[in-house]
């Protein structure tokens, strides 16, 4: 498996993006795409393009190009982060195409109207969406090539259609001679593309199903693997930006005479709220900021703090919301009910903290903003190039690289707004790196929430009513407010709405507050905190009625198979029911999140008064299953990554400055603190589902049910203790 | 100033304050090395100084005259040492971006103790962080390494 440059194949019929003229014009002109390093090897050979688009090449659709020289690329559409995309899309595409996966090489897609996520409605990586939104579409694509390929071979023959084969990237005729796909290429290229070619049955994949170790791996270990961070081009500068400690403060003013005189500084320029420096180095760009003098005007919130805002919360969580959902009557049924039981919880702000801070390069050059940058969203950053260029949306090329890490930060234009500015004070290409304080003190925070329950049991001590109040930011309020629906941002409610337990009398209300922190798309958005208070509630109840927490949701569950399903297995894994040893406790959760099911155990022992994680177990349906080794590694990342916000942090604010600057005071998880964790996935049915995601929310409830089980004290905000009483 | 950088003796043009990450990045152009937080708690920047595993973002290069740089790229001549061929088989990265550091504190790690036992991987490498969450793999390939380190020599 290889690595190449990126595709020269136009994205086809009428563009909005960019026009398929317009598309070939810029790919010539910038060399038929990014070379993405990967493997140097095939880097080097790559780095002089092939003709663009000639006969020789079979490019049948936006993700396949196959050259006469038997070169198959495949085209990857979405962003590399460390979620496997890059190795579980071209599966769907070889799978179809029944290409020789050892041969393949992968190209990393320009911005273009062929690649817009159909979920997303814009050329972007989010919300668990990859493989599901690609299942179908990638597959038709590599179907259809093959189909082409084998009429090909039928022209050039004259054998029968049914009598030929493919089979690792040949068409197989009946005397057991090959025509590799390359020798094909020339005549298929002239064929029609068929519309709905038919795909093989699940029962015939070869590869799709198959732990295929990931194609990026090799380049991740020596080193050669290219990130945002280490893009070079000829003439580059490097750029650096500071902006004001206070959340919504602003530079008003500020003396650079010294900055200026330091030897190596280029140019000083004002971006977003703040200043940046261009240098011809790094260290250079950097000092040069500390020599700045700079007069911040703090904004209106410079006293903005974290008890202002929880009490400010929970005063908020006593009005009357904007109603998300409604099923029965709850308000009557509580006031009628045999047992009342009320609890709030909290959820705090959450960094991303990928461990490459934002960085992205751009240089403006012959009518072109071109762009190199480790983004989650591609349309987005061609929107943003335009704005502050005023070049048209097809004159700005972005080159997208591996991603350290994602997470939904790398959804914002902040730090691509920053290098497009730099880049127009100089005629070099400009890479601007954030230092790492600048990234966890501008962030885009996972939402602070504050949830008001009241629970209502009957006779029977069952669950008859659930009310609950959720205060939070809303995420849509500066994006597309007309996302919210009668006050009700369906971004700050998910996993919260839709409850499965049955219980006939639901109301869950939101109430909008917006703090000036910004707040953005956390690796799990809303089901981060929904799942927590809903797991950790329902658990609640359940001691409340003396019932057993799985005994009660797998009650609650009655009507869905699939959650009582992975539920029931992680319990039977865990040894639920099991008697248990002195200080020992087991807690459980399970929570659908982006189609996904997933149920997780904790068993912890607290030694000392010191919490001990023991084991972490975690099951799963997430439909078919593409690449099962991929997806134990997202659940493995996810445990990790839940844990981390359920036992760390929080971020914090103090006189309108988040207090935390750096991974000293932002502690992420180590891994003498990860757990063992046990992950079993059920086989599902077709069409796959979210994996990115849904591993985050149940683990911090399941973890809170154990200390509970183990202590006796109920935990209802994050972050949990680490030393109990 | 001189230094010696993957068996390469290099005149230093940089600033003696500059961070040694920073010339190893900027100034030689290998890039394999990361910056993670700027204050050595990250490890996305470990190095071999003399064969110890050190931050490189903390390190004021004027203090490493005539001292002897090892970084990914000098790790080996084609990705083939022992800890690397254990990461790919464990298939370890996930983003990637800390890989180069966790490689570069296991190959130290494995130098020191030639089988480390789960708690002084614990110790060895908890001042490397992965936001990605790959420690269990790290901890397996670490095993896996120092297997195939006997088997080298066994034989």
């Amino acid at each position: 498996m290889r690595v190449s440059a990126g595709p020269s194949t136009a994205p086809p019929g009428p563009a909005i993006m960019i026009t398929r003229r317009d598309f070939l014009k810029v790919a010539t002109l910038t060399g038929g795409g990014f070379v993405l390093a990967l493997d140097t090897r095939v880097a080097k050979a790559e780095i002089a393009p092939r003709g663009v688009r000639g006969p020789s090449v079979f490019t049948p659709n936006a993700w396949i190009r196959i050259h006469a020289d038997d070169t198959v690329v495949i085209v990857v559409d979405k962003s590399e982060m460390g979620q496997g995309v890059m190795t579980a899309l071209p599966m769907l595409v070889a799978e179809e195409l029944d290409a020789d996966w050892e041969r393949l090489q992968i190209a990393q897609a320009p911005a273009a109207r062929a690649y817009i996520n159909p979920a997303l409605g814009a050329e972007a990586t989010g919300g668990s969406t990859s493989v599901s939104s690609s299942y179908r579409p990638l597959r038709v694509a590599g179907a259809a090539a093959r189909l082409m390929l084998l009429r090909a071979a039928n022209l050039r023959t004259g054998i029968a259609m049914i009598h030929l084969h493919t089979a690792r990237g040949a068409v197989l005729l009946p005397d057991g001679r090959r025509l590799p796909y390359g020798t094909l290429a020339h005549a298929a290229a002239r064929l029609r593309v068929p519309r709905e070619p038919p795909l093989k049955s699940p029962r015939r994949f070869r590869l799709i199903g198959r732990p295929l170790a990931r194609i990026d791996t090799p380049s991740k270990t020596t080193g050669q693997a290219i990130f945002g961070i280490d893009v070079q081009r000829p003439g580059l500068v490097l750029g650096a930006v500071r902006r004001p400690p206070t959340v919504n403060g602003h530079l008003r003013d500020y003396d650079a005479r010294a900055a200026q005189g330091l030897p190596g500084v280029l140019a000083l320029a004002r971006v977003d709220r703040g200043l940046g420096v261009v240098a011809t180095d790094t260290w250079t760009a950097w000092k040069a900021l500390d020599a700045v003098r700079f007069h911040w005007d703090k904004g209106d919130y410079a006293r903005l703090s974290t008890p202002a805002i929880r009490a400010e919360y929970r005063q908020a969580a006593a009005s009357r919301g904007a109603i998300a959902e409604r099923r029965g009557d709850a308000h009557a049924a509580i006031a009628d009910a045999a047992r009342v039981i009320a609890a709030d919880y909290e959820v705090p702000y959450a960094a991303h903290a990928p461990l490459e801070p934002m960085n992205c390069t751009a240089h403006i050059h012959d009518g072109l903003c071109e762009i190199w940058v480790p983004t989650q969203a591609q349309t987005g950053v061609q929107i943003t190039a335009s704005r502050l260029t005023g070049l048209p949306l097809q004159r700005v090329v972005c080159h997208t690289t591996l991603l350290g890490g994602g997470f939904g930060r790398r959804l914002e234009q902040d730090f691509v707004a920053d290098a497009v500015t730099l880049a127009k004070t100089v005629p070099n290409p400009v890479k601007v790196v954030w230092s790492r304080t600048e990234d966890m003190t501008h962030d885009f925070y996972r939402p602070y929430s504050y949830h008001r329950l009241i629970g209502a049991l009957d006779a029977a001590g069952l669950p008859i009513a659930w009310q609950q109040t959720i205060v939070a930011a809303s995420l849509m309020r500066t994006r597309d407010p007309s996302a919210i629906k009668n006050g009700v941002d369906p971004t700050a409610v998910g996993g919260a709405i839709g409850m499965p337990y049955r219980i006939p009398h639901i109301e869950i209300d939101y109430v909008e507050r917006d703090t000036q922190i910004p707040v953005g798309f956390w690796r799990s958005v809303a089901d981060s905190y929904t799942a927590f208070v809903k797991e950790s509630f329902i658990d609640e109840l359940a001691h409340a009625a003396g019932r057993d927490p799985l005994a009660l949701r797998r009650t609650l569950l009655a009507g869905d198979h699939e959650q009582r399903r992975v539920l029931d297995t992680v319990a039977h894994i865990i040894g639920w029911g099991r008697p248990r040893a002195r200080g020992q406790g087991f807690g459980i959760a399970v929570h659908r999140s982006f189609g996904t099911s997933m149920a997780q155990a904790v068993s912890v022992r607290i030694r000392s008064d010191r919490l001990c994680i023991e084991r972490v177990v975690c099951v799963c349906d997430c439909g078919l299953v593409v690449n099962p080794n991929i997806v134990r590694a997202q659940i493995e990342g996810a445990v990790a990554f839940a844990l981390q916000a359920a036992l760390k942090g929080p971020i914090t604010v103090a006189n309108g400055r988040i207090q935390q600057r750096n991974f000293d005071s932002y502690p992420l998880l180590r891994i003498d603190e990860m757990p063992p964790v046990d992950i079993h996935i059920l086989p599902g049915a077709a069409p796959p589902r979210g994996m990115g995601e849904p591993g985050v929310p149940p683990l911090a409830p399941a973890l809170a049910n154990a200390i509970f089980a183990a202590s006796g004290i109920r935990y209802r905000t994050l972050p949990l203790p680490q030393a109990l009483p | 100033m001189r230094m010696v950088v993957n068996g390469i003796e290099r005149t230093i043009q940089a600033s003696p304050d500059t961070p040694l990450l920073w010339v190893i990045r900027d100034e030689c152009g290998l890039l394999g090395t990361k910056y993670g937080c700027g204050i050595g708690v990250c490890g996305a920047c470990t190095v071999h100084v003399d064969h110890a595993p050190l931050r490189a973002c903390i390190l004021p290069v004027g203090s490493l005259a005539g001292r002897h740089i090892t970084t990914i790229e000098g790790l080996s001549s084609d990705g083939m040492h022992p800890v690397q061929k254990a990461w790919v088989a464990e298939d370890v990265p996930q983003c990637g971006y800390c890989q180069s550091g966790q490689i570069m504190s296991a190959a130290a790690l494995l130098a020191r103790h030639r089988h480390p036992s789960d708690r002084e991987i614990d110790a060895a490498m908890a001042g490397n962080l992965c936001r990605c969450g790959t420690y269990a793999r790290i901890r397996r390939a670490i095993h896996r390494a120092a297997r195939a380190c006997d088997h080298d020599h066994a034989s």
